[in-house]
């Protein structure tokens, strides 16, 4: 039996949850005897297919072509589906990434399998997976069961812990060739976003605004502090509908789910369609200056006051750290 | 123009949800359209001013999912499909787009629209399924929609940013809610969706067997539902600026030890 | 009676919910505030249909029923006592008359353009020495042969600053006290009719309070609404329907205020835990649920009655009775529930419970509901 995993990346780099996905497969395997194959599709990603190995892919797939630069699901789903067919593997998981979730249904759909979306558990039953996922604005949870003879799972970020890895694994690696004909759509292109330098669904610290912020001068202090931590920028639906910042910045139920080791949010009452995506962060720090805001009930340091006093002394404090480290 | 627009009835995930001995509690539920799908509904309204069109609706539910029908046709819609059937009873993505596809075959249109997402599932599979079934090219997230050259221009959310696609039509396309503000129903509207076509179809009508739809539901099953783990609270931290930040720091440094 | 909503109805109430929680939610505590009467927030209600709800589609209404519009008040006053009580006063008070008493000619010119929500109503009945007591009423409409000849004052008229058409409530034959009295309608153009701001009120206090003045205003003979020294009677039947919009306002304000505490009293942490956790707290949160239930309850029937042509007269007094006295103690439960912040302006609940006093004052005192209930009871 084989487990596959699709590895996931940006520009030439392997994203994080690409290697919590695979150490994920690693347990799942362990528990059900099976091997851990990984497959990366894209452009000039081979360099990266090492890096699987580290992580405990025995084998990488990878599908190499200039038709994988720029994301349309056409493709994506031909190449995806051709490995699958050539590895044959009981269950598949993936990464979520906005892609992902783009080509994933027709995938499912043209191999005849089974696919669930957004899970946060996995476990082996004996003859298939029983996963747990969010839903209802993840406000609830739902367990389902799959048996089907070839399972397509993606995980939500940030709900499974990345293995230390093994710089000195190696893994084969298998290239593999698809025919692209009739792509459907034409892709055009990205209209610029404001995206700050370091992606959101990929930072280890991310600084959230929230209302709070109020205006173009409040932000102003959010970037700052982001920049002196090397965090990423984010911020609630409110802030993207003032018109603030770009709707890629949307942290939540209708925005990016987000799992970074450190999440500030400043001005950021904790609405539910907000907590929904920053649930998972390992620590959570709010500050506000309304003591009752519900984010206060989540999260781990509660600072109670006034962000315009509050920010200019964290960045101080974080520029003073930084100088005597 | 021809647009079909498939809804879902789902509970108000804005109320409080309860859950007892595994179950969904839906006593005291409030249940309404789908928000994504208001958004479809919305986007192909503001299409039918710009260049005529018209705008169909197909849900697949029990006697109550007519009123998300009619809150449909109250902004605007021109017509609805019920499909209503004692085997469609909890039917998940796969079975969903199964019952679709043989809505579809057959009929004639420019394109279909769909949430990304059905808010009580959140699990965003059932239209990209449905196309892979009827063989048509699709985009899910889609912000924003207009036509240009006989081909429908996409903006999708994507990775990077705003990507921008050219559809060729017939093609389908899942919502997101930030593609626009749908309209409230106005009064006139409400009474008006009372006299608006809405035909109402079986599975047999369909042409379609219940150990069909039963194949795709098989495929997995929903055994259960939780709450989720509460994430506990934290202390509180008060004070003046200066001690909240030097706390702060002392705490993440020492005691998280993120910094 | 069916305890559940039909399709219009439930319809009816999304759409209120989502024009209530988008528009009114975000700037009901500001409204309070500067006291401006929210022009915009009344046009976008109109455009919705909700300025003539139970009036007949060919009078420009949205041709539903009174328990929709118990239902569409609710939700208005969930959020905001102030919009509630503008619509209310448009709905109830001024096209219900218009509808009942108005002749077809007068339906077509007044009433369609009110029940669109096109032009405002208000409602001038009281004055400084006529609240309840109509037979004190001073204004005084003369028969000049050709036309009227209105003169007096009203005061505390709702929608006065921005109404286009009032119904006036005059003196036509001295003396002979509530059987003198007629009802006119009158174009608020009119030359020798002003308006007079109020202020000073403790709540709904974006709801255009003010004093109508009429010195010499030329009324013509065709606005006479019903009978001649009949407007008594007009004035008695409209405040039955009006007071089942009231009883539905103050059950709205009610849960506005509920729904705050109860949220309120599982986040707010004491002597180590939420204080939802107290039973002290309990008991209040289930009293309070408790009758709101049974105040919607109450209202709905005098509303049912209504829609089949029964008598409710003692229903929509009782209903309005009830829920005001209920929405009155509902609010203040939910300023202790809140504890010091609830007596801030930090918080709604203290806006909550001025906005709902009045419900036990106007359209009616909670004393007159029940002399109109005690005499249906005792037949007389």
């Amino acid at each position: 039996m084989k487990i596959l995993v699709f590895a996931d990346q940006k520009k030439g780099k392997l994203k994080k949850s690409s290697f919590e996905v695979l150490s994920e497969a690693v347990r799942l395997a362990s528990a059900c005897g099976a091997e851990v194959h990984a497959a990366l599709l894209g452009s000039g990603v081979k360099e990266q297919a090492g890096v699987l190995a580290h992580y405990g892919a025995k084998t990488v797939h990878i599908v190499d072509r200039p038709e994988l630069a720029t994301y349309i699901n056409t493709p994506f789903v031909t190449a995806a589906a051709a490995v699958i067919e050539a590895v044959k593997p009981r269950v598949v998981l993936f990464p979520t990434s906005e892609g992902i979730k783009d080509y994933i249904p027709a995938l499912v759909q043209k191999l005849d399998g089974a696919g669930i979306t957004d899970c946060c558990k996995i476990k082996w039953t004996g003859d298939g997976v029983e996963i747990e996922r969010p839903l209802m604005a993840a406000k609830a949870r739902s367990t389902m069961e799959s048996s089907h003879s070839l399972i397509l799972l993606t995980c939500r970020a940030g709900s499974f812990d990345t293995n230390e890895p093994n710089p000195a694994a190696v893994a084969e690696i298998v290239e593999h060739a698809a025919t692209f004909t009739d792509l459907k759509q034409i892709f055009k292109e990205v209209l610029a976003a404001n995206t700050g330098k370091i992606s959101l669904d990929e930072a280890d610290i991310v600084v959230a605004a929230g209302r709070g912020v109020r205006d173009a001068e409040g932000l102003k202090l959010l970037e700052e502090l982001a920049d002196v931590l090397g965090a990423a920028l984010g911020s609630t639906r409110a802030v993207v509908e003032s018109g603030l910042v770009s709707a890629t910045l949307q942290i939540g139920q209708t925005g990016k789910v987000i799992n970074p080791t450190l999440y500030i949010g400043c001005g950021v009452s904790g609405a539910v369609q907000h907590t929904a995506g920053m649930g998972n962060s390992k620590v959570i720090v709010a500050i506000n200056k309304d003591s009752e805001a519900p984010i206060f009930n989540i999260a781990d340091y509660g600072l109670v006051g006034d962000l315009f006093k509050v920010v200019p002394l964290l960045i101080e404090a974080v520029k003073e750290l930084k100088k005597n480290s | 123009m021809k647009i079909f627009i498939c809804c879902k009835q789902v509970p108000d995930v804005a109320m409080t949800i309860q859950i007892k001995d595994g179950k969904f509690i839906s006593e005291g539920m409030n249940y309404v359209l789908n928000a994504y799908d208001a958004s479809c509904v919305e986007e192909s309204l503001v299409l039918k001013e710009k260049y005529g069109a018209e705008v169909t609706l197909v849900l697949i539910g029990d006697e109550a999912g007519k009123e998300a029908l009619r809150k449909g046709l109250a902004m605007g819609a021109d017509n609805a499909f019920h499909i209503m059937d004692p085997a469609l009873n909890q039917i998940g993505s796969q079975a969903a787009a199964k019952v679709l596809q043989a809505f579809f075959k057959g009929r004639d249109f420019d394109f279909i629209l769909t949430g990304k997402q059905a808010q009580d599932s959140d699990m965003g599979l059932a239209g990209g399924i449905l196309s892979e079934m009827l063989n048509l090219p699709y985009v899910t997230n889609a912000v924003g929609l207009d036509m240009a050259d006989n081909k429908v221009v996409v903006r999708r959310q994507g990775d990077e940013g705003v990507e921008v696609i050219h559809m060729p039509m017939p093609s389908l396309i899942t919502c997101s809610n930030d593609m626009n503000d749908p309209r409230i129903p106005s009064l006139k509207g409400i009474m008006a969706s009372k006299k608006k076509p809405m035909e109402q179809l079986s599975l047999a009508d369909l042409g379609l067997s219940a150990d069909e739809v039963l194949r795709e539901s098989k495929k997995s099953s929903l055994k259960s539902f939780s709450l989720p783990p509460a994430r506990k609270s934290g202390a509180k931290i008060e004070g003046d600026a200066q001690t909240l930040v030097a706390t702060l720091m002392e705490k993440l440094t020492k005691e998280a030890k993120v910094l | 009676m069916n305890v559940e909503f039909n399709q219009d109805q439930k319809l009816m109430q999304q759409s209120a919910r989502e024009f209530a929680e988008k528009f009114l939610k975000p700037v009901a505590k500001k409204l309070d505030e500067t006291q401006e009467f929210p022009v915009e927030l009344i046009r976008k209600a109109a455009e919705l249909g909700f300025m003539g709800v139970a009036i007949p589609e060919e009078y420009g209404g949205a041709g539903m029923d009174s328990v929709s519009y118990t239902i569409m008040m609710e939700e208005i006053a969930r959020y905001c006592g102030s919009t509630s009580v503008i619509l209310s006063v448009n709905n109830s008070l001024v096209c219900g008359p218009l509808l009942k008493y108005g002749t077809e000619e007068q339906k077509h010119k007044w009433l369609t353009p009110l029940a669109k929500g096109e032009k405002l109503g208000c409602y001038g009945l009281t004055e400084p020495n006529a609240g309840s007591d109509c037979a004190g009423t001073k204004t005084n409409a003369v028969d000049k042969g050709d036309h009227w000849l209105l003169n007096g004052a009203k005061i505390f008229i709702t929608n006065g600053s921005n109404a286009d058409t009032a119904l006036v409530f005059a003196n036509t034959d001295p003396g002979k006290g509530n059987k003198g009295i007629s009802c006119f309608i009158v174009d608020m153009k009119s030359p020798g009719f002003s308006v007079k701001p109020m202020h000073g009120k403790m709540g709904i206090r974006a709801s255009g309070l003010s004093e109508l003045v009429f010195e010499d205003v030329v009324v013509p003979k065709e606005n006479l609404l019903g009978e001649l020294n009949k407007g008594f009677k007009i004035a008695m039947t409209t405040l039955d329907g009006g007071r089942i919009g009231i009883a539905a306002q103050a059950i709205g304000l009610a849960r506005g205020a509920f729904e705050e505490a109860l949220q309120y009293s599982k986040e707010r942490v004491q002597f180590g835990q939420a204080i939802s956790n107290f039973q002290a707290i309990q008991f209040m949160l289930s009293d309070m649920g408790m009758k709101i239930d049974a105040a919607r309850i109450l209202t709905q029937k005098a509303a049912w009655m209504k829609d089949m042509g029964q008598n409710y007269n003692q229903q929509a007094s009782a209903a309005k009775l009830f829920a005001s006295e209920m929405a009155t103690w509902v609010t203040n439960r939910a300023i202790q529930i809140h504890g010091g912040y609830g007596y801030t302006n930090e918080y709604n609940v203290e806006r909550y419970f001025r906005d709902a006093r009045v419900c036990e004052i106007y359209e009616g005192t909670s004393e007159i509901q029940r002399l109109v209930v005690a005499a249906n009871l005792l037949g007389r």
